[in-house]
């Protein structure tokens, strides 16, 4: 039996990085993952990216020559397209990133994707909560997970298990260090603890329960570098010892650095913005201890795409996030449960005829809690700030096409101008457009059993019934808007599914 | 301050004149079948030729750039080249005389290895009218007032004539492709003629016309052009870089002249060959002897009783016939060369390139024998569309162009062909294989002390350990990804290599042992390398020695270690063992507070090995293969007819009229006897 091996390539902004795994299954038929090699190629493409907005040439065909190398190594272990090559920061944010991976392509053949900051965040998150003792303690009691790499500093505010904030900011430490080199190196540490302070003072604007917050938890390289120079068996350093190296380092030039604690180059530039991020943070939020992981980001990207790693009931999580956004927009809570209700009633009976997808159950869950939100900004056209809303949200582990295609069915949820059939004005695959298709039908059916908010109908009963499916609805008085928005509604579906749908009222008398 | 004073080391070039001198003491050693004592004396010759074109011409290089300072062994370069010198000329004299001994009694036994001048034997007129006399090109060289330019250890004639009482001079030297010795046999007789010896039996042929003054045979040897490697002298390249401008690459380092000669045939040589300036009076050697004893390799006579017994590797019980996949898999495989063949590990190769489930095969490859089948079996193996993976080392001295053929011959076959670094040779010796086994990766690696060279693997001793311990062979795959350009961002747990971190291991090794001495403790560690000299080392088992930590060191040839001084280094031993086979393995042994930690190795203690080569140190975990080493260490302890005993600077022999213990026998027997 052939082997079954997995590359993952981390193109992260000082080094490339390929690590090999195979994947087995135990009698359990639980995934095992067995890291047969991890390479390291240095390569500074943050250093173009974050000085010059772009990679430059000699950088792009460097990495090409590594590219060609790591393709031996696709070679040598036969895997047949079963890789994943993918970008963070230096990549994503460089003007030519296009250019950079077309070269790639046209020189290896080797395909690279860019993930956005949102989902490498999410991945890193998941990688710390797997290897990291004692995660689920600190994150129920508030902790702030920082990913600070070389472009980008990842902060996912966590409490009770959920996300209370989460965004990506321009805050890595080679993008510091790179935003500052023109400053004389004895007071370059001051002009970087302004840049971190104001974040810190954004995070405490951004988020209204940071003051609940006691843990900080570390990942990635900064970490990595950290450990580098602290040699420690815990998992976690001491903010007297970072405190303590900070003081000793921070009007030191980088080369001093290097000599003194023996650490690469570019580890020396950007350890002064790592020790200030971390212990800024952590004095913010009054956090003695510094917790990470080691495991490094490709060893979590191996994991998540071979799906090892799934956050536990992240469908049910999904539902909790999509509460506890739309409660931050005085979502309409019982109106938005009662759709829920009824859609997943619908998508149940129905799933012979409707076949909805894991990615569309997720949308249509979505959709149906958080496709109102738009009257906390404007009643008359909410569907438009729904969307806009839905956009602007970031859900840890939530793919950025499904909470677009969320927004979309929010956008066509009425019953007024807009149809299912104009999300084609949006130039959409054939294959998302049936998908917002599908929701937008059931969503509609859904939201007109609650046309008045006022949860009048209490329960429905589905059937297929020769041509036609009948939806039995039990009320205790009779639900007009109901009836009447159904009636608006319904057109949807059978242009969707070509099955018509029609309303029952049952009156339930006590 | 110890009793050594301020220089505690020995003189690199003068331990390596005395491991030379042991060399040549096998050919006095009545023990050793006679026809083997020859041999011995042409290693012994051989040997001195590399050390000056190598050594001698290096330290050359420093008296030229002007650099005289003393070493760590208190020694000028000036100083060491006169001490060679001396010691040289003694060594040759002696040389000189074990051959007129050894040819008087083979002469006794009917064997002619330098034949007397009158002897009439007819043939000698075919071979010289055919073969000799087509190819040689005698040049008069009076005439011309200089002679052509005389390659590197090219044998010479140098006749004086006389026509009309007027003196020629002339030179023939002698081609290239001329054939070394000729075996005749005639009257029960064998006769082994050199062609030089036959050219100057018919120099009045050549030479018609005119009547032969005198003549002399001759050669030079010259500055192999390589750059010096002194390691103890930091600003050495850029002495010599800055000083040596106009420095004349492949100067004559040494003169040998086959016999006495007039002051005046002597004067004449000296002006043609411009002797001044680096090559002086005593760089001149008269040999008494034939100039090239390379051709005693070729005394081949029926009666065994001159030559040692004939040897048979042998393949364990537990291998023959059987996949050594299947037994690696589970348990790991020690074998010692010669005892154990080295086909096992050559077949092994040549299977892996034609197993179905093998995905990659990679190697180094440092020196590798002619028609190597070695690298037959991995140009076979990719043109089967294997991944293959050579790591080749071109800078292996003197076999440079050899690796240079198959290294393109490797490539034509499509396997992956890398050629290491420009600074550091690749000395280890590691072969990985990666398989797919029931849709599992399973990687097998071989690691040995000695070269993948099916010729000098009958004659080296040295270990090979097949294992599939996931961890050792995930490092040792980094290691091929580092030596192919890949990274050298790696971290090494199980394995440590140099120049990576094998100094720093071997000093928290050597550490812990003076750790546990110094907390009265057991401390020990036993060595056995093929040389020493470092400083930083040096001092280091000094260290161990002042802190009571018993240091036994098994050294076959420099060895910068002087044992035996009170207050430096009374609790060290050392050892030198020569004998049949050439002591190639290392080895090196730490009690380790009673866990024993015991380790192979490419690298000797030396700043080359430590610094400038990639080279693997690996601990043997296995208990079987422990023991196993064990018991090879401890023969080696035990020897008492092969060994040299070092007491400061002076070796003396083991040897004593009850001495019945021969390592290399012993280990053989038990290795012979393994089911």
């Amino acid at each position: 039996m052939k082997a079954n091996i997995f590359i993952v390539v981390d193109i992260g902004a000082g080094s490339i990085r390929c690590q090999i795994s195979e994947i087995s299954k135990n009698s359990n038929a639980e995934r095992r993952i067995r890291i047969l090699e991890y390479i390291v190629f240095p390569l500074s493409i943050g250093e173009d990216t974050f000085l010059k907005k772009y990679i430059t040439l000699d950088t792009v065909y460097k990495a090409a020559e590594i590219f060609k190398k790591i393709k031996l190594k696709f070679k040598e272990y036969d895997i047949n397209g079963n890789y994943k090559a993918v970008c963070t920061s230096a990549v994503r944010d460089a003007d030519n990133k296009h250019f950079f991976i077309n070269h790639i392509r046209v020189k290896t053949g080797i395909e690279l994707e860019i993930i956005d900051a949102e989902e490498e965040l999410y991945i890193k998150y998941l990688g710390v909560g797997e290897s990291l003792k004692g995660f689920k303690k600190l994150e129920s009691k508030g902790a702030v997970l920082i990913n600070l790499s070389s472009g980008n500093v990842g902060i996912n505010i966590r409490k009770n298990k959920i996300s209370l904030f989460s965004s990506t900011l321009p805050y890595g430490a080679l993008r510091i260090s790179q935003l500052f080199s023109d400053i004389e190196e004895k007071i370059k540490y001051r002009a970087y603890e302004q840049y971190i302070n104001k974040l810190v003072l954004l995070l405490k604007k951004s988020c209204l329960e940071y003051d609940k917050i006691n843990s900080v938890i570390g990942s990635d390289t900064s970490t990595g570098l950290l450990l580098e120079i602290f040699k420690i068996q815990t998992n976690f350093f001491d903010i007297v010892d970072l405190a303590y190296l900070y003081s000793r380092i921070k009007t030191v030039s980088a080369s001093e650095i290097s000599g003194e604690l023996s650490i690469g180059e570019y580890e020396s530039k950007i350890l002064k913005p790592v020790l200030y991020l971390y212990i800024s943070i952590m004095k913010s939020v009054g956090a003695k201890k510094l917790y990470f992981s080691d495991q490094n980001f490709s060893d979590q990207l191996t994991r998540f795409y071979l799906a090892k790693t799934k956050e536990k009931k992240f469908n049910k999580k999904l539902t909790d996030y999509f509460f506890y956004y739309g409660k931050r927009y005085n979502l309409d809570e019982k109106h938005a449960k009662q759709v829920l209700l009824f859609s997943e009633k619908i998508r149940r009976s129905l799933k012979n005829i409707l076949i909805i997808k894991a990615d569309e159950k997720i949308a249509l869950t979505g959709a149906a809690i958080l496709h109102d939100i738009g009257y906390y900004t404007d009643i008359n056209d909410h569907q438009e700030y729904s969307n806009k809303i839905i956009n602007s949200l970031n859900i840890p582990g939530l793919d950025r096409e499904i909470l677009e295609n969320i927004g979309l069915c929010s956008l066509f949820h009425g019953s007024g101008e807009r149809h299912a059939s104009d999300a084609a004005y949006y130039k959409l695959s054939p294959e998302r457009e049936l998908t917002i298709k599908k929701i937008i039908s059931i969503l509609k059916i859904a939201d007109a059993l609650d046309a008045s908010h006022m949860q009048l109908i209490k329960n429905i009963t589905i059937e297929t019934i020769d041509k036609f499916v009948k939806v039995t609805a039990v009320s205790s008085v009779t639900p007009f808007l109901e009836i009447k928005y159904f009636k608006l509604k319904s057109k949807d579906f059978l242009e969707t599914f070509g099955i018509p749908i029609e309303l029952y009222v049952k009156l339930d008398y006590e | 301050m110890n009793n050594a004073g301020k220089y505690s080391y020995n003189n690199r070039e003068l331990s390596w004149l005395d491991f030379n001198e042991r060399v040549l003491m096998q050919a006095a050693d009545e023990a050793v079948p006679i026809c083997e004592r020859l041999k011995f004396l042409a290693i012994h010759c051989a040997n001195l030729d590399e050390f000056f074109m190598i050594r001698t011409a290096g330290l050359k290089d420093l008296v030229s750039a002007g650099y005289n300072e003393k070493d760590t062994s208190g020694f000028t370069p000036t100083e060491i080249l006169e001490e060679i010198s001396r010691r040289v000329h003694k060594q040759v004299k002696k040389n000189a005389e074990i051959f007129k001994s050894l040819a008087m009694k083979l002469s006794k036994l009917n064997i002619e290895i330098f034949p007397a001048e009158s002897l009439d034997i007819e043939i000698l007129d075919e071979i010289f009218y055919n073969e000799i006399s087509p190819v040689i090109a005698p040049l008069m060289i009076s005439e011309i007032e200089k002679i052509p330019f005389i390659f590197n250890l090219k044998i010479c004639l140098f006749v004086e004539l006389e026509n009309e009482n007027k003196v020629f001079d002339a030179l023939i030297i002698l081609p290239e492709n001329i054939k070394k010795a000729y075996k005749i046999k005639k009257s029960k007789k064998s006769y082994y003629f050199t062609s030089e010896n036959i050219i100057e039996r018919y120099i009045d042929k050549i030479f018609q016309g005119y009547a032969v003054k005198d003549y002399f045979l001759f050669r030079v040897t010259r500055n192999a052009d390589l750059p010096i490697k002194h390691e103890d002298i930091e600003d050495l390249m850029s002495a010599i870089e800055e000083n040596i401008s106009d420095r004349k690459w492949s100067n004559i380092v040494r003169v040998e002249i086959d016999r006495e000669i007039t002051v005046a045939l002597m004067n004449k040589i000296k002006h043609y060959l411009s002797i001044n300036g680096d090559c002086g009076d005593k760089d001149l050697y008269i040999t008494n002897r034939p100039l090239n004893l390379s051709y005693l390799f070729n005394i081949n006579e029926e009666n065994k009783s001159l030559y040692y017994k004939p040897f048979k590797s042998s393949i364990p019980d537990y291998l023959k016939n059987k996949n050594i996949f299947d037994i690696a898999k589970k348990k790991d495989i020690l074998l010692f060369r010669p005892c154990n063949d080295f086909k096992i590990i050559s077949k092994w190769i040549d299977e892996a390139g034609k197993d179905k489930n093998v995905l990659s095969i990679k190697m180094t490859l440092y020196r590798t024998d002619k028609n190597s089948k070695i690298v037959e079996s991995l140009a076979n193996a990719a043109l089967k569309g294997k991944h293959v993976c050579a790591v080749v080392e071109l800078k292996a001295r003197f076999d440079e162009e050899k690796n240079v053929k198959w290294a393109k011959k490797l490539e034509e076959a499509g396997c992956i062909v890398t050629y290491g670094f420009p600074d550091k040779k690749i000395h280890a010796k590691i072969f990985l294989v990666t398989r797919s086994e029931e849709g599992r990766i399973v990687r097998y690696a071989h690691i040995s002390t000695g070269n993948y060279n099916e010729y000098t693997a009958n004659i080296y001793t040295d270990i090979d350990y097949i294992t599939s311990e996931e961890k050792a062979c995930s490092e040792i795959s980094n290691m091929f990804n580092l030596m192919a350009g890949y990274s050298d961002v790696f971290k090494w747990n199980r394995i440590k290599l140099s120049p990576v971190n094998l100094r720093e291991a071997l000093s928290e090794l050597i550490d812990f042992e003076i750790s546990e001495s110094k907390a009265g403790r057991r401390a020990e560690i036993i060595i056995k390398v093929n040389s020493v000299f470092d400083a930083g080392i040096t001092d280091k088992i000094y260290s161990a020695s002042s802190a009571d930590v018993l240091v036994k060191m098994i050294v076959r040839g420099i060895c910068s270690i002087k044992p035996g001084i009170s207050g430096l280094s009374e609790n060290i031993e050392v050892k030198s063992i020569i004998g049949r086979f050439l002591e190639h393995a290392r080895i090196y042994y730490f009690y380790s507070g009673g866990k024993e930690k015991i380790f192979i190795s490419t690298a000797d203690l030396m700043t080359r090995n430590l610094d400038k080569r990639i080279e693997l140190f690996f601990e043997i975990k296995d208990a079987e293969s422990k023991k196993k080493l064990m018991n090879i260490i401890e023969c080696n302890i035990n020897d008492d007819l092969k060994s040299w005993h070092l007491k400061e600077e002076r070796y003396t022999f083991a040897k004593q009229d009850n001495s019945k213990f021969n390592c290399q026998e012993r280990i053989c027997s038990k290795f012979d006897k393994e089911k």
